[in-house]
């Protein structure tokens, strides 16, 4: 009887282990081949995406949500399985701080584009990029397709699970910013079964200041958290204690932003280093050139270094012009830093390139002229339409990125 | 043959067919390029590495083209315009010096048209050595004589003589560097564009040799470098004008990737864009083969913006020789990707002319990407993980047969164990196969043979029994939940970690294979060896299973975790469908058989587990 009982045992393993083996050519094959495909008819490109210039090229749509669009496909061409994106993350459009909490999750292994919503609307827009793109899904989450980032409706989720796509939700406390950040990190510390050292502390009441440190978030894998000017939201300070070890802050603005009080504060979880410029213009320029290196966290075993900031001083590299007025877009453009040209966000005006951008792009990272196969070139991604960035500026800005040689004062 | 024998060799012949096919399965993923998005719906036809110039006729796009170089609100303005005939692509050719020597772009336009458009919005400065002229007009005649300067229409040697001409002016005497090319615009474009980019001066080479090619080769006195591209005929001995070097291809398409590639210092000719230049930006640009004037409307970017040589692509297809050269220059990061190099390509006309697959499939070829893996391709570092997959078939092979002739003393059990453990371990697993039955004594008891090993040998034996059986459940296993997708729990406090989707599925590979190997391999190995009921079997095989399993799983997932986690991440994890991933689980198991080694030793010389099998 017993021997029976183990027969049936070892039957009932080997008979599955040999289902699962099979069936795996079968499954795979087959998701691969045939992808089912709710793409939507949609209008040709847009003439104003094609505005390219020697040194630049244009990203832009109709609106926000067809501009988030435009970056996703041309991070992610999907020419095949190779660069089709990991997920899609959506978030709303309307919220500045729910967009930069999202931001950390573009980074490997989710490899996510952010596309926009409403909070109670799925726009026809971004529907059409889900079905088109239907990415692979997350292998280190159960292959979950989609990520909905903070406060959206459930009716906006039933309408994405209802095209076929598994959806994974992170949300906080409404109407606490700083709880969706700390939501965030808690899932992406899952994901890489550690909490990054390194955050990037954005002020609440001066948010723009945090703009051209997100563009770094999306590149590498970095912590993102909350302050108010005066205080330290509950939310972070939990994020903060939640690091093994000491954490390496880094505060986005100049006092008016994040007081000296806050600062000081911060400093019991790590150690803290300000950024500070007169506005968000100057710091981003500043941030492209920034770095900070050293130690990170170890025992005498080993240790590891911590690495933080573009530090792009020499020619040779792709930057992404923003305006901070269409705040979302930028956003959006962070995945420019993902994939691809990897470059930092520089802010400018409409039509005018601020002065402390101007000397960056002038001085410190114009290209020489070289021989041809050892020249470097700088390359610009505009993002926007023309009433976010003039065409004017493009080409101003085309001129600014163009090599050329130096003259000395006679 | 008995019950569990007959189960232990259905798992093994599963788990040698998932051993086999899943490489192959991620081969044909990475070579067919499956799950493209359709076309439908685009918003851009830019990538992040790719930039199209979408006109689909000649005259559109080298206006566009002059547009994108010489910007609106840019201070750039070109000291004259170049314009060509948009009907026949010689005179453009010949022209294409003009571009480095007047600072301007070439414009295509059709017969009897002018250029009404382009003169008042590019403003050109005027050349003084051309009396102030800041049109010139090759091949093509003007609506307007008195309009700039003129090389009239004639033969594609005629032209090229009256550019050579116009040259010497502009640069104050006769130029050295000489490009004889083929009248055939898969030769002649690509080297136009180095032309445009250097200034050389490109002649039209002929059985015989035109008298006006003569003409502009003795101008230089005996002081010409000539460079022979593709296969231009010498009806003379052409070394009586100068020096001569032969760019060598055998079709137009490579003829464009030589152009790109070659360099001779000495004169300073050529693109050198080769695989030892790797620091610095690569851009090139691509047009359709079919159409030889898209690809010469697109010539001013040999010489401005992010400038670089003519590659030659079809619509639906790189052709290998132009696909090898542009993987080969695929840039890569060593540190972090903000490093660079960035590479840049320009697509030349709509989709029609090169479709949007061949443009995400280019891109893929230029993103900057790790130096050790690649996602869409194979690095270096796969191609060898391909070597050791491709010698653990052949061992396993081996040993198969092997096995089969010489020691049918082994019985099926044995010899599949011995066969797995070569599809894992390769050269390995042959190694513990000879040493486990070269010239050991052995002799028959019942129904076993046992083989009389001395010293290390009987643990060798034995760990690779453990080895041949969990080493590929392990592996197996662990892909199936990583392609399935593995579960993922957002866990807050110290113990987050434990809900990491690689920690779950390292405990569902560990209880998985270890519930199979106690169960139905070791459980079999004792009823054999020991002559015991399967109950008493489980019992007797759970210490030594779970001890040396143990053992193997903390060196094989420790391993796995610290490369894949620790060690690749800032790459991109890899994943299920990658060969990074399966070659760096295989090399993980070869680190739990060595992890584990003691551990057999130990339960071998304590009597827990055979050694002589």
């Amino acid at each position: 009887m017993r021997k029976l009982s183990a027969k049936q045992g070892v039957t009932s393993i080997s008979v599955f282990v040999a289902l699962v083996l099979l069936s795996l050519p079968v499954l795979f094959g087959a998701g691969r081949v045939w992808p089912s495909t709710q793409a939507q008819v949609e209008p040709a490109p847009l003439l104003e995406n094609a505005l390219v210039t020697g040194f630049t090229t244009r990203y832009t749509g109709r609106n926000a949500y067809e501009t988030a669009v435009t970056l996703a496909q041309t991070t992610f061409p999907a020419s095949s399985h190779a660069n089709q994106p990991g997920a899609i993350i959506l978030a709303r459009l309307d919220s500045k701080e729910q967009l930069m909490s999202a931001v950390s999750l573009i980074h490997h292994p989710v490899d996510a584009p952010i596309l926009f919503v409403d909070q109670d609307r799925l726009p026809p827009e971004t529907r059409a990029a889900l079905g088109r793109f239907h990415p692979e899904g997350i292998a280190f989450d159960r292959n979950v397709q989609v990520i909905v980032v903070g406060e959206v409706s459930d009716g906006v989720v039933q309408q994405v699970e209802a095209m076929g796509l598994k959806v994974r939700r992170i949300q906080g406390t409404p109407g606490d910013p700083a709880s969706l950040a700390e939501a965030v990190d808690d899932y992406r510390a899952a994901l890489h079964a550690d909490h990054p050292d390194i955050v990037v502390v954005a002020s609440l009441d001066a948010p723009d200041f945090a703009l051209p440190a997100l563009s770094f978030v999306a590149h590498m894998p970095t912590g993102f958290a909350f302050v108010r000017r005066e205080s330290i939201p509950e939310a972070t300070r939990r994020l903060l204690s939640r690091r093994f070890g000491p954490t390496f802050m880094y505060l986005m603005g100049p006092e008016s932003a994040i007081s000296e009080a806050v600062a000081r504060e911060l400093a019991q979880y790590g150690h803290v280093q300000r950024l500070a410029a007169p506005d968000p213009y100057a710091l981003s320029a500043y941030f492209a050139g920034y770095r900070d290196s050293g130690q990170d966290f170890g025992y005498w075993v080993g240790r590891q270094a911590r690495d933080f900031g573009w530090g792009i001083a020499e020619p040779g590299h792709n930057f992404t012009f923003v305006n901070p007025e269409a705040w979302a877009e930028g956003l959006a453009a962070s995945v420019l830093s993902h994939r691809g040209k990897h470059g930092p966000i520089l802010l400018v005006q409409q039509d005018t390139v601020p002065e402390p951008v101007r000397r960056y792009l002038s001085e410190t990272v114009r290209p020489r002229p070289a021989a041809p196969y050892d020249q470097l070139f700088n390359h610009g991604s505009i993002v926007g339409g023309s009433d976010v960035i003039s065409l004017r500026l493009q080409g101003e800005l085309d001129g600014l990125l163009a090599p050329q040689a130096s003259e000395a004062e006679d | 043959m008995s019950f569990m024998r007959k189960v232990v060799l259905i798992i093994a012949g599963l788990l040698g067919s998932a051993v086999l096919l899943v490489p192959i399965y991620i081969l044909w993923l990475t070579w067919s390029g499956a799950d493209a998005s359709p076309p439908e719906g685009l918003l851009t036809l830019n990538t992040k590495d790719s930039t199209r110039l979408a006109e689909s006729n000649p005259t559109a796009l080298s206006r566009a083209v002059s547009e994108a170089l010489f910007p609106e609100g840019s201070e750039k303005r070109p000291r004259a315009v170049i314009v060509a005939p948009a009907d026949g692509w010689q005179a453009g050719v010949a022209a294409a010096p003009l571009v480095r020597w007047l600072d301007g772009p070439l414009v295509l336009v059709e017969e009897g048209a002018g250029v009404e458009i382009e003169i008042p919005r590019l403003e050109p400065a005027g050349v003084q050595t051309l009396e102030g002229g800041s049109v010139v007009w090759v091949g093509h005649n003007p609506p307007d004589q008195t309009l700039g300067v003129q090389v009239p229409a004639g033969d594609a040697a005629d032209v090229a003589l009256g550019v050579d001409l116009l040259v010497e002016r502009l640069a104050g005497g006769p130029q050295a560097n000489i490009l004889l090319v083929p009248e055939d615009p898969l030769y002649a474009i690509p080297a136009a564009y180095w032309a445009a980019q250097s200034g050389d001066v490109i002649l039209f080479g002929g059985d015989p040799l035109p008298a006006a090619t003569r003409q502009a080769l003795e101008r230089r006195g005996g002081q010409a470098h000539i460079y022979l591209v593709g296969p231009v005929p010498e009806p003379e001995d052409l070394s009586q004008y100068g020096s001569l070097q032969r760019i060598v291809a055998w079709n137009g398409l490579a003829a464009a990737v030589a152009l790109a590639e070659y360099r001779d210092e000495a004169a300073g000719v050529g693109w050198g864009s080769g695989g030892s230049h790797y620091i610095a930006t690569h851009n090139f640009v691509l047009a359709n083969r079919d159409d030889p004037m898209i690809a010469l409307a697109g010539i001013a970017l040999a010489r401005f913006g992010k400038f670089g040589p003519l590659l030659w692509v079809e619509r639906d297809r790189i052709p290998p020789v132009t696909d090898q050269y542009l993987w080969k220059m695929k840039p890569e990061f060593f540190n972090t990707p903000a490093e660079g190099p960035f590479n840049h390509l320009w697509i030349l006309g709509g989709p029609d002319q090169i479709g949007l697959r061949v443009q995400g499939q280019a891109d893929l070829s230029q993103e900057i990407g790790a130096y050790r893996f690649e996602e869409g391709g194979l690095s270096g570092m796969e191609v060898l993980w391909i070597v050791w997959i491709l010698a653990g078939l052949a061992c396993g092979l081996w040993i198969l047969l092997h096995s089969l002739r010489r020691l049918p003393q082994i019985g099926p059990v044995m010899r599949a164990t011995w066969t797995l453990l070569g599809l894992v371990l390769g050269p390995l697993a042959v190694w513990l196969y000879r040493q486990s039955y070269h010239r050991v004594h052995w002799m028959k008891h019942g129904q076993m043979t046992m083989w009389h090993r001395e010293g290390f040998g009987a643990a060798l034996a034995a760990s690779a029994m453990n080895r041949g059986f969990d080493g590929p459940l392990m592996l197996v296993i662990s892909w199936i939940v990583t392609a399935l997708g593995l579960p993922l729990l957002v866990l807050r406090g110290p113990g987050f970690w434990l809900g990491n989707s690689m920690m779950v599925g390292i405990f569902i590979a560990y209880f998985g294979a270890l519930a199979l190997h106690w169960l139905v391999m070791h459980a079999h190995m004792f009823m054999e060896h020991d002559q015991l009921p399967y109950g008493q079997a489980v019992r007797r095989a759970f210490p030594p299973a779970f001890l040396s399993m143990t053992a193997m799983a903390i060196g094989m997932m420790g391993f796995m975790w610290w490369i894949q986690m620790a060690e690749l991440m800032m790459e991109g994890m890899p994943e299920d469908d990658e060969i990074m991933w399966w070659g760096t689980t295989l090399i993980s198991v070869l680190v739990g058989w060595l992890v584990a080694l003691p551990i057999d030793a130990w339960l071998v010389r304590r009597g827990k587990q055979p050694g002589t099998m």
